[in-house]
This record gives C-alpha cells, structure tokens and sequence, in this order.
C-alpha cells in the first residue's frame, strides 16, 4: 500500500502587521470622526450641496438648480457632483443627520483611499511591510487630513482613493492585458472627473507622464478606457465644456501664494490661510531616501519633483498660468506630492535596510510607528466646534422665522464696510438653509458660478451692511428699502447697530424702518442678534419699462461688481405700499415700452422650492412683472399653467408681462435638454458598465 | 575632548551673548527679586524676607551674590551659561562613567534650551545637570574611586545646591540616591548616607518645619492631588514637546526618532538593562516622577513635566552604551547644525521684540508703577510655544526701579513676599485685564500691551495716553 504523505494543514493565520494596519488606519483617520461640528471656509457649500442632494432624493427634485441661494443658481452643474451624491444618500441613510453621515463617509473613504494605495504596493513590491508603510504615509500626512476635515475640503476624500486605484488599473491594462482592467481604468477616470474637475485635470496630466515614461504603448485598450470615461461622465463633462464659459463669473487674480516649506516641514506652527499645515518631516525624509535609492531618473522620483515644483513654482508664474492654476490655492498640488511620497516610501524604506542591515520586521515598525508618532499629534487632539456655540441665538430665530411667510432672508451678522466679509457671503446663507430652510439672496460661496445678478447684489447687500454701521441717521434710508425690494429680502437678520458703551451698559440703534424683534438683545442673549420683517413686495410692477446702460465691471475686496450699480439705485423708483417701480429696467438691447394703464398689485401667496417658485397675485390691469429671480434663459415661466415669455433685466433678474386678474405664476426649472439626454446616456452607459465587469471574464 | 565639542558648545553659547532679553517666561520675576534683594534698602517697607530656609533660591542667591561684583543682567548671563556648559560636560562625564559612547554627550545640547529653561524655572533648569552629575559621581562611588572622601564631600554640597534649586528635584535625588545604594549593598559605606541627611536635617526638615508653623506644606498640598488618568495619557502624548521648543516640528522628529530608537535597542538588547541597573534605577525612578507625580498645586502648575529632559538624557546614554559606528558621529553633527541654526534665528527673530521693549523702557521714567497687558502672548510667528512675554514688564524694574504689577512675592511660599501696606493689589497674571479694568488700572503709571484689546477695554485705553507703539508692544501712560 502506497503511503501517502500527510502534509499539515495550512491555517490562515491573520499577520500581526495587518492588525497594526488596521489600528493605524483608524488612528489617522480619528480626526473625521472627531466629536463636534466642523465650521470653517469650505464646510459650508458642500453641507449645502450634499443637503441639496439628500432633499432631492427625499423629495424627487433635480439637485441641478436651487433657487434657495443667489436668487436661482445652477446647482452642482459646474461642480463636481459625486461626492454629494455619496454624502446625500449617506445623509437619507442617516435621517437627515447632515454631519454624522459628511463624517461617516469622509471616515469610509479615509479607509479605502488607505486599502486601494496598501493594494497598489502590494501588487508593485510584492512585500507586506513596503505595502503598509507605504499606505500608512499616504494616510498620516497631517496636510492631508487637515485639510480635508479641517479646512473642509471634502471631495479630496475621493481624489485620494482614485489616484491609486487608476494607477492600478493602468498597469494592470498593460502589464496583465486583462480587458476587466481597461474598463475599470477608465471608469475610475470617470469618477475623478465627477469628484473635481481641477484633481481630475492635473491627475490626467500625470498619468500621461506616467504612460510615456514607463513607455506603455498606444493601443485600442485606451480608446476603449477612454470611451467608458466620457460615456459615464457625459452628463457632467460635455454641458461643462460647452456651457461654462457662458455661465462663469468673473473672477479677480488673486495671485494666492504657494505654502510655506517651513510650514510644512514644521519649523513654523501655522494652521490655516494658504501657507499650508505640518507635511510630517519623517514622511518627506524617507521619501528622499527613496528617491536617492532609485535615482532621480527613476519616474517615481520625476512625478514626486514635477508635483514638488508645481506647488511652489507655479504661482511665481500665476499671470501666465491662471488657466492652469483656476485660481486655486497652490497647495492643492500637495495632493499629488503626498501620492507620489507614497509611492518612494517603499523604495526609501529598501534603501535603509541595505544601508544599514537590519531586519526588515523591526525596520518596518521602527519606521512605521516613527511615522505615526511624528503625523499623528497633530490632528488626533483636534476637536470641531459645538453647532449650539456657534449657531447660539440663530437656532432660536429660526424656529421664530418657521412661522412666518419668508421670502429670503439677508444675515447681515455684524454690519460693516466690507463687500467680501467671509461669514455673511458664506457662513450665515448656508447656516440659515441648513438649519433654518431660510432661502437667501447670497451664497454659498461658488463665485465662479454665481449668477449674473450679483454684480449688483454684492455692492447692494454691502450697502445694506455699510448703513447698519452708520450711528447718525436713526432711520433707514430710501436705498435700504429700495435694495430690500430689488433682492425681494423678507427678512434681516443682524447685531444692532453699536453707539458706544459706558461703564456697564452697552448703547445700540434700531433704526425705523423694519419692525425689528429685539427680544434676544433684551434678554442679553449672546450674539445679542435682531431680526425684522422687511415688508418689501416681492413683485414690482410697472406699466413702463426700458433699456438701460451696460455698466462696466470694476474691481472691489475679492469680488467683481457693476460699476453703475449705485447710478441704477438712483433712476429707481419705488411705491413699497403698492409694489409699484418708476420702470422696469431692461438690458440695453431692449426697446422701450409702456402700457396705457398703471395697475394695482395684490399678493395673495408665495411659496419657494429649490426647483419651483409660485407666486399668487392680482392685477388691476395689465402689467410688466420684475421677479427678484436669476435671469437663466432655461427657466420656465408660467402663468396660470401656460408658458409665457420672460426676460433679462438690467440687473439680470427676470421680468415678464402679466394681464390683469388673479393669477398663480410659476418659475420652474427643468433640465434643460443637453443635460437630460446626456444624463440618460451616462446612466445607460453606467448599466452596460456594471453589466460588461460582472459579466465578461 | 575633541576640538570641535567646544566650537559646538560656543554656538550654543551664542544666544547668551547676543540676546537683550531672554524668552524664558518666568525668568523675569526670577530677576525682579533679585533686584528686591539687591536694592533692599529701598524696598524693605513693603516685602518680607523668607530666605532660609527655603527652596528654589540658588537663582537669587547666585545672582544677589555675583551682582555685589557685576550687573544682575551679566550675573544672570552667567548663570543661564553655566546651565548651557553644566548641561554638556555633566552629561559627558556621565557617559565615560557608564562606558557610554561619548559622542553621544554631544545630543544633550538639544535640550540644553530646555522646557524648564523656556519656562523660566531657573532652579530646576540648574538642578537636572547637577543630578546627572550627582549620578555620575554616585557611580564613580559605588565603583570604589580612591577619592572617596573627595566625592562624598561633592555630593553634599551637590545635594545641597539641588535642595537650594528646588525641593523636587531634592526629593527626586534623594530617592534616587537611597535606592542606588540599596541596590548595589556591597559597595555600601555608612558614610555615603551623609550627604543627603546633611541636606534633609539642615535644610529640608527646617523648610519644612517653618512651613507647618506658617501657612502650611506645599508638599502636603502637593500629595493630596489626584493623578487622573487622562494625565497620564497626556503625559505619554506630550512628553516630547517638554522637551524644548513646543513649535519646532523638526526638533520634536529629532526627539522621537532618538526615543523609538532607544526603545527598538532595548527590545532587541534587553541585557542592556540589566548590565546598567544605576541606570536602570535612575531612568526607572525619573519615569515614576514623570507619570505619576501628583498633577497642580497652590501656584505651580504640573511640576512632573519638568523631568522630561531627564528622561532624554537617561535615553541618549542607553544609545551611547550600544551603538559605536563610525557614521553616526556625522549624523549627530548634522542634527547638531541644523539644531544650531533653527534655534539661533528663532532667537535671532525673538531678539527683534526684545530689542523693541528696551527702546520703550528707556523712554519712560524712572519709579513707576507698571503692569502688562496682554491680549496676544506669543510673537507670529509663535517662535518657542512659550508665553514669553508674561512677566516682561519686570524689566522695566530692573531697568528704572518702580513697582511691577504682578510679582511673584504675592505667592506666599515665595523667598519674598508682600507686606500688607504694598501699594498694588493682585492681578490676575494671565488675564490682567480682567483685574485692571475698570478702575484697577488707574493705579499704574503705565501699562505695557499687546494684541488687540477687547471691544469693551477699548474705551479704557482712550483715556490714557499712547507713548510709542512698536511692531509688538504699545506702551500707555494712565495719567497725561
């Protein structure tokens, strides 16, 4: 009988390295989940997106329009959209909880951004340990946390789990000739495109370095990537690129300067600004290892010197490379010097263990936890703030307010002089929908896209700011109720207007004009906050309109207004108690035109929704309608449920022509064509997708 | 000794020769008393003197002492010097006692500007070379060193000066020492007993006593707090940045890659521990002090954190014991330079406010009544992490005489302290403003600010008269 040789049983023991992966890759990523409320720059219009998004899939709307912010913007068509859809269903998952579900999925992409890169140099080195220090460089940065949860930078989450997993699928296309692979190359192109247009650019850029000097050939296997790429992103990319110049608003060069390298390497403690935040100098070291292991010529160490000098080299060339640079902070090409890093790890880690013959184990933890201690103090001790601190008296103002009929509603927060004062273009709009559903004639701030209207609502809200300041007149002037009706504001949020103070008392100004609700200043509640009803019409009529002037644009703070904008204030007239304006005024191209009769305005309802406004009114006889609305030509106007005209006014808001009667008027937004059949193409497209990976082997 | 240990030292020495003021926080009140005592005669109405027995005085006493001779400012140069010189060369003698690497001797100057020194605790700042040194000599005892007597003799006065510096690093030493002789019995001579109970009958049981008779122990308040263990957590967290310069990644990376790599060698070499057990013991020791000393009390705030620097040198030596390449003499170098330059700019950049401060003192008159405002603490860029401008209007007293608003003799465990009839009442050291305001500051003649003032003190300052704003400080007259 033959005997045959037992062999043991192979167990799958679980390696000791992948637990310290598994606590490490928590530790880095503690900081998203940190107790509290994030509140700083960019937190604020992507809460309002992904709430958007989240109310949308709640409420069957298209997330592509909102008429709660800039009196009407398109929504998400000129941003990347695939973050808030994420954090949108994550938030109906949730209950509406905006900020547990913005932490959960930041958390979750934190993890798999840190699995696809620990993959990615697995299957490159073929060696455990450089695959987890690799990966645990790649999550510890504390830049990269920072100004993610920090500084609110969000959809970055997505940038740092798709750069290696494209990466991946590039060399798996090539190296393995696996079809499976192509398409997923090219669909993980697609997904970068839709999480930010800027990454998504500069990482195309470096993975056509990439391509030529790995020298991978042309093939069929590119078009094939590139083909399920443009399909998927179709309903983002081509409205984009053919739309977004018409719809882009000026904006001045900022000249943003590059981040401090003492900053970064730690000599200097800032946080904040654009000098950046700590890189995490063991991370940098050992990548330099690693480029003088493999040599400069190598293309790891290229890539991780073009991204080095594309972060401080090109705002020294920012007149001639504003294209390039859209503006944005130098420091978003950190991104990539923190993915290449990642990559040099490895080879800085192969280099000291010839160097200096140590075992590999006890180098890989020597170096790994050096790592952690050296990144981790500086993000694991952060906490965000507490929504009732920061909202305080807000919160109750806007219970007060959800009983009251609100058309929009302008926080003016600390009146001042200052046209781009940070929290009332950004901050307040986004708190008041947020947490109020409070719609607003401002932001959240997307200047780039902002509607046309806000040449002259900028000045006109810090006109609005400007008088609050004033201690003289006890009054608020005609230009105050006049900009109140112009931008159909409702409602004032603001501190009262500050005389002085004495010993123990402070001295403040209500002024006439508003009937203002002091019961929060009375009360000596903090921020001692006001708010009023304005009582402007949200309709003017007039039996006359005409054109007006182009104003030129000028330049003031960081923002681009009409020059004429005070000059148009001043040929307005307006009758608050009928609703009624001296003329309507059009674009310059516009003819003039009156109508025999003046008529009467009565407004029976309003209501405001993301995609719908409707108004119910009355007119005495017929009459020219000025619509506190953005002028967007794919708008639809309906009166009584028949589409009738509108158009463009001087201050880019809508107008149209009512007959007399009781009406219901309607402005709708529906996806223009383009946007419609491509969205369709892209969804079909996406089902072949998943249907071509599921199926072919 | 190689030749370039001392060009090393010298620029390490730099900051001492160049610098108008030193960024150590307390040290200002460290000199004012120092003056106090100086000029007595025209201060004698309003302090008292408490000055034996009684700890954290070697500061004044070298300075009072050495000014009968020089100015204080030299004196005080002299003193900080000898912490800088004290630092290395204990540290050097330590290792070649132990067998160490001695190049290794050469990383303590990277804390010779240390937490303590930053902090301005002049007396532990001089006591931890001295306890190095007292180890060293400890050892050298215990190995049976012809010049026995010599040595017990050193240690006395040794054990005398630390108490002189301050009780706890007296107590530390003192433990420390007990158990080194207990551990090592054979080498055991009754008379090693003598220089630490000399110190504890004729200085320590005195202190002690007169505290009981007067306002109580500061060590009984001492041991009746509790250690939480979120302090012992952030114990561990923050250990290395009570080592020097809280706002210096560069220099907190050269610290934890000395400790993980410390750490990783006694993984790998655990003989290392037992083949070094005074070592062990003091490290041991130093690290019970470090966690679980018992957190604040009365004025002080968390006295554990300054055994950190102790802890790196107990570190450096187990390195010093095990590694001997050739290369490594050239990476301590070049952290060395790099060391040397960070931390001469910052100083560098620092001496810029100083300098500033000088300019305003020299405009005011002389014997007035002073107190600092301020609302912005640290300098931007934050060049240390300390407070460093907390106690600055002492040098307005050194300069012109007067009065200053917060003084250290309102503390009542202090060397000096407040009669009743001393003319300002307390003000809250970290936010005068909340004291001064609304009608407190009127008993000033200036006030030194800086920062931005609160909305409602606004009004206050438009009442006095602005001498001179410069980048940093804006300097008020209360009275026109």
């Amino acid at each position: 009988m033959r005997k045959e040789k037992v062999l043991p049983k192979k167990t799958k023991k679980i390696s000791l390295e992948y637990i310290f992966f598994l606590i490490a890759i928590f530790l880095t990523g503690y900081l998203f989940l940190a107790p509290g409320h994030p509140t700083t720059g960019d937190t604020w219009p992507h809460l309002v997106r992904q709430k958007i998004i989240y109310q949308s899939i709640k409420e069957n709307f298209s997330p592509f329009f909102t008429f709660y912010f800039y009196s009407g913007y398109p929504h998400l068509q000129f941003y990347s959209p695939l973050f808030f859809f994420i954090t949108g269903l994550f938030t109906l998952l949730t209950f509406g909880n905006l900020i547990l579900s913005l932490k959960i999925v930041v958390f979750i992409l934190h993890i798999l951004s840190g699995l696809a890169i620990f993959y990615y140099l697995k299957k490159e080195t073929k060696n455990l340990f450089l695959a987890i220090l690799g990966a645990l460089a790649y999550l510890a940065v504390p830049w990269r946390v920072l100004y993610i949860a920090s500084f609110g930078n969000y959809p970055l989450s997505l940038i740092y789990l798709l750069l290696p997993l494209i990466f991946l699928y590039l060399d798996k296309s090539f190296l393995e000739n696996n079809t499976k692979s192509v398409f997923l190359f090219g669909f993980f192109i697609s997904l970068i495109f839709l999480s930010h247009i800027f990454y998504a650019v500069y990482s195309l850029i470096f993975i056509l370095l990439y391509f030529f000097l790995k020298r991978y050939k042309l093939s069929f296997k590119i078009i094939f990537a590139f083909l399920i790429f443009f399909s998927i992103s179709l309903f983002f990319i081509l409205p984009f690129l053919l739309e977004y110049r018409n719809y882009l608003y000026p904006q001045p060069q900022l000249n943003l300067p590059p981040p401090n390298p003492l900053v970064l390497l730690g000599l200097k403690q800032e946080i904040g600004g654009y000098t950046g935040t700590y890189f995490g100098i063991s991370i940098f070291l050992i990548s330099i290892i690693g480029i003088i292991g493999l040599g400069i010529s190598h293309w790891k160490s290229i890539l991780w010197l073009i991204s080095l000098l594309l972060t401080f080299l090109l705002p020294f060339f920012e007149k001639y490379t504003e294209s390039l640079s859209a503006g944005l902070p130098p420091q978003r090409f950190l991104v990539y010097l923190i993915f290449f890093s990642a990559l040099l790890i490895p080879n800085g880690f192969e280099y000291l263990q010839r160097k200096l013959k140590l075992p590999e184990k006890t180098l890989f933890y020597f170096l790994s936890i050096l790592v952690l201690i050296d990144c981790l103090p500086s993000t694991i001790r952060l906490r965000y703030a507490e929504k009732e601190n920061f909202l305080a008296v807000r919160e109750e103002i806007y219970e007060l307010l959800s009983y009251k009929k609100v058309f929009k509603v302008l926080d003016i927060d600390i009146p001042d002089d200052k046209i781009d004062n940070f929290r009332r273009l950004c901050r307040y709009p986004a708190c008041n929908f947020l947490y109020g559903n409070l719609p607003s004639p401002l932001g959240p701030p997307f200047h780039q896209f902002a509607p046309k209207n806000m040449f002259y609502t900028y000045p006109f809200v810090n006109y609005l700011s400007k008088e609050l300041t004033d201690t003289i007149s006890r009054s608020l002037s005609e230009n105050f109720l006049k900009i109140s009706s112009l931008l159909g504001i409702t409602h004032i949020i603001t501190l009262p207007t500050l005389l002085g103070a004495g010993e123990e008392e402070t001295y403040v100004l209500l002024k006439t004009g508003i009937e203002w609700d002091d019961r929060f200043l009375i009360s000596g509640a903090q921020p001692p906050l006001v708010y009023g009803e304005t009582k402007s019409p949200i309709i003017l009529i007039s039996n006359i309109k005409r054109p007006m002037k182009r104003g030129k644009l000028i330049k003031e703070g960081t923002l681009f207004i009409a020059s004429d904008w005070q000059d148009f204030l001043k040929e307005i007239e307006i009758d608050y108690e009928k609703g009624e304006i001296n003329f309507i005024p059009g674009l310059e191209k516009d003819n003039y035109d009156s109508l025999p009769f003046k008529s009467d305005l009565k407004i029976y309802d309003y209501s405001l929704k993301h995609n719908e406004i409707q108004i119910e009114y009355e007119l005495t006889n017929q009459s020219y309608l000025r619509l506190p609305i953005s002028y967007y030509p794919y708008l639809k106007v309906y009166l009584d449920n028949n589409q009738i005209p509108f158009y463009e006014t001087k201050d880019h808001f809508i107008y149209l022509k009512s007959e007399k009667g009781r009406h219901i008027l309607k402005v709708i937004f529906q996806q223009p064509p383009l946007r419609k059949y491509t969205l369709i193409f892209s969804l079909i497209s996406f089902i072949i997708f998943i249907f071509l990976i599921i199926f072919k082997k | 000794m190689k030749k370039y240990y001392f060009l090393i030292i010298l620029l390490y020495l730099l900051p001492i020769f160049f610098l108008t003021y030193f960024p150590f926080v307390d040290l200002p009140q460290h000199l004012h008393f120092a003056y106090v005592l100086k000029n007595f005669s025209n201060y004698a109405p309003y302090f008292e003197k408490r000055l034996f027995p009684m700890h954290n005085t070697f500061h004044l006493f070298f300075n009072t002492f050495l000014s009968k001779f020089l100015p204080l400012d030299i004196t005080n140069r002299i003193y900080i010097a000898l912490i800088i010189l004290l630092t290395f060369f204990s540290f050097y003698y330590f290792l070649k006692v132990i067998n160490g690497e001695k190049v290794f001797s050469l990383l303590s100057l990277l804390i010779a500007y240390n937490y303590n020194l930053f902090w301005g605790f002049m007396g532990i700042a001089f006591a931890l070379p001295l306890i190095i040194f007292l180890f060293a000599l400890t050892i050298n005892l215990l190995k049976g060193n012809k010049k026995e007597n010599l040595i017990v003799i050193l240690l006395t006065i040794l054990f005398i000066i630390i108490f002189l510096c301050h009780s706890l690093t007296f107590i530390y030493s003192f433990l420390s020492y007990l158990v080194i002789l207990f551990l090592d019995r054979k080498s055991f001579r009754l008379k090693y007993l003598l220089p630490p109970l000399i110190t504890l009958i004729f200085f320590f049981i005195p202190w002690q006593a007169q505290q009981f008779q007067k306002e109580g122990s500061e060590l009984i308040a001492q041991f009746k707090e509790n250690i939480s263990l979120k302090a012992i957590y952030q114990n561990l967290l923050d250990f290395w940045e009570r080592l020097g310069i809280k706002s210096d990644n560069l220099i907190i990376f050269i610290f934890k890659a000395v400790t993980l790599s410390t750490i990783f060698l006694l993984i790998a070499t655990p003989n290392l521990l037992k083949e070094n057990k005074i070592l062990l013991t003091s490290f041991f020791i130093t690290l019970i002090f470090y966690f679980f000393f018992p957190g604040s009390y009365t004025e002080a705030v968390f006295l554990n954190e300054r055994f950190a620097p102790l802890i790196f040198l107990f570190l450096i030596a187990y390195l010093s014991l095990k590694i001997k390449k050739e290369i490594l003499k050239y990476l301590i170098l070049a952290i060395l330079i790099i060391n040397i330059f960070d931390l001469n700019i910052r100083f560098f950049l620092f001496e810029k406010y100083s300098r500033e401060f000088k300019r305003i003192v020299n405009k005011l008159e002389p014997n007035k009544k002073v107190a600092g405002i301020f609302y912005e603490r640290r300098p931007k860029p934050d060049l240390f992490g300390y407070d460093v401008f907390l106690h600055f209007p002492c040098y307005y007293q050194l300069e012109k005489g007067g009065f200053v608003g917060f003084s250290f003799a309102y503390i009542r465990y202090s060397p000096l302290i407040f009669k009743e009839d001393y003319p300002l009442e307390r003000i809250d050291e970290w936010f005068p403003y909340r004291s001064l305001f609304p009608d407190r500051y009127k008993d000033y003649d200036y006030l030194f600010v800086t920062g931005e003032a609160r909305l409602s003190d606004e009004q206050y300052f438009r009442k006095m008269v602005l001498i001179d704003s410069l980048s940093f400080f804006r300097v008020y007259a209360t009275k026109e």
